[in-house]
């Protein structure tokens, strides 16, 4: 099998899935594996995002019947649905159908950022100016100081094919309002953003933390792959002994 | 002019819609063959057990996921699952004229790729190696001979649906060896199912019998690069991409 090391079980959000299969090939470790089950958001309204959640059990179990290592909730909306500590609800959740451990990226998110000792941090998020407002009072309950937020608007479906520059472009337009903040944050998964995070680190002098380095940094930590990850931020050199 | 597009996917988005609920071997394969332009979005359908019942189920979510993924601006359609693509009837053309023109994208299916496959090869006289156990034998045989295409031998390595992300990668090349010794006039391989293992073993089985490998994910990807115009011959999986 291609995952003789570990096969991650990736629950993601959207129904469908682009970014996440084409980064993660970039900083996987030989004989890492993922394996993916889509929920069904569509639009990130809070009715559409209740209904793909009442399907995460189901989702869970079914990664946990291909016996993968760990298993993570892809989302921050899925997380800011329920507000500060519903990450902790969900992995409960996850854990009544599975003793396999589970996670979720905005826990890794807010993990990775801490661990870069981030305490004042700018927001460029694809999402909208309702779903940054709650990922903004999220953060800034989890212990954080959120200087600056720009959003896209974008709607999840145009999230995937977004060029490939737009995420650099806009996490320097945030940065530029609050120059004195001491990290980036980049949520959502579907948002291309690998390519961007050593650039922006050298141009701004800050740590960048997207959703999807940030996820796959919390399940290597978790699945104690040390291996060095190069070229794709600090946050990777933080695994190594 | 249209501007370029400065995205992952800028010489061609190919949409699938992938059987397993936890599909992992697929998008693991497809970036190991395509050229550098070509992105991939899934979405997945509800095979656990492949009972009727999943079947069913999978091809509505299908339809649904046709449409989303059409919605997300990719150039071709891929409906995934050769038992759902044929659980309404062998019409597979029928299916994919009234997908097209509900979703008003380019829309092929797992079955018309791997048949297109086999045309494009050749093949008369396949022997049949798959993951599963043997009662899936009926309906991968019925598949071949509605295109009239003859099993020479065919063999199951036993795995469950849930298994297949763990299938050992050794496992297409001990049925090629067993089917050879059954059939060793046959000029094709065939190995449906492009959820297991398979894509290092296409030119090693090619090469020690001289015969021709279709693979499932190999003629699925090479069936939607050729229909978005990627033309790229591709070294390194049989002989389908290398040459056509």
């Amino acid at each position: 099998m291609y995952g003789w090391r570990a096969r991650i079980g990736f629950i993601c959000p959207s129904m469908t899935a682009e970014t996440p299969l084409q980064e993660f090939p970039m900083v996987a470790p030989e004989g890492v594996a993922l394996a993916l089950t889509c929920l069904s958001i569509q639009r990130l309204e809070r009715d559409n995002i209740g209904e793909s959640l009442a399907k995460l059990k189901d989702a869970t179990a079914e990664l946990a019947r291909a016996k993968v290592n760990v298993i993570v909730l892809g989302g921050s909306p899925t997380i800011t649905y329920g507000g500060y500590g519903f990450d902790k609800e969900i992995i409960r959740q996850m854990n009544e159908v599975t003793s396999i451990p589970c996670t979720t990226s905005q826990t890794g998110a807010v993990e990775a950022l801490r661990r870069l000792g981030a305490q004042k941090i700018v927001l460029a998020s694809p999402f909208a100016e309702d779903q940054n407002l709650l990922l903004k009072k999220f953060l800034e309950d989890s212990g954080f100081t959120v200087a600056a937020v720009k959003g896209l608007s974008l709607p999840v479906i145009d999230i995937g094919p977004m060029p490939a520059y737009t995420s650099y472009q806009l996490a320097k337009e945030t940065f530029r309002e609050a120059p004195d903040a001491d990290a980036i944050y980049m949520p959502c998964a579907q948002m291309p953003t690998f390519k961007n995070i050593a650039p922006l680190e050298a141009d701004l002098g800050v740590p960048v933390v997207t959703s999807l380095q940030a996820m796959l940094w919390h399940v290597f930590d978790m699945l104690n792959l040390r291996e060095p990850v190069t070229g794709y931020g600090r946050l990777f050199q933080t695994l190594q002994r | 002019m249209e501007a370029p597009r400065d995205i992952y996917g800028y010489r061609a988005r190919i949409g699938y819609t992938s059987p397993p609920a936890a599909t992992e071997v697929f998008p693991y394969e497809f970036y190991m063959i395509v050229p550098k332009g070509v992105s991939l979005v899934v979405s997945t359908l509800a095979i656990v057990d492949m009972d009727k019942d999943e079947i069913d189920r999978s091809y509505e979510i299908s339809l649904r996921a046709a449409h989303e993924l059409a919605r997300s601006g990719v150039d071709l359609v891929v409906l995934g699952g050769l038992p759902i693509n044929r659980s309404r009837g062998s019409d597979v053309d029928g299916l994919i004229r009234e997908v097209e023109g509900n979703i008003k994208v380019p829309v092929t299916t797992s079955t018309s790729a791997q048949m297109e496959a086999m045309r494009k090869l050749g093949a008369k006289n396949i022997v049949i190696g798959h993951p599963f156990p043997d009662d899936q034998h009926g309906m991968l045989t019925t598949c071949l001979a509605d295109y009239n295409l003859e099993t020479a031998a065919i063999k199951g390595a036993g795995y469950p649906a849930d298994y297949l992300g763990r299938v050992p990668r050794s496992t297409a090349m001990s049925l090629a060896r067993e089917l050879m010794k059954q059939a060793p006039n046959a000029d094709t391989m065939w190995l449906p199912c492009p959820h297991w293992a398979v894509a290092e073993s296409i030119d090693p089985i090619e090469k020690e019998f001289g015969i021709n490998v279709v693979t499932a994910h190999q003629a699925i990807t090479w069936s939607a690069l050729r229909r978005c115009k990627v033309d790229d011959k591709i070294a390194g999986f049989g002989r389908l991409l290398r040459e056509f």
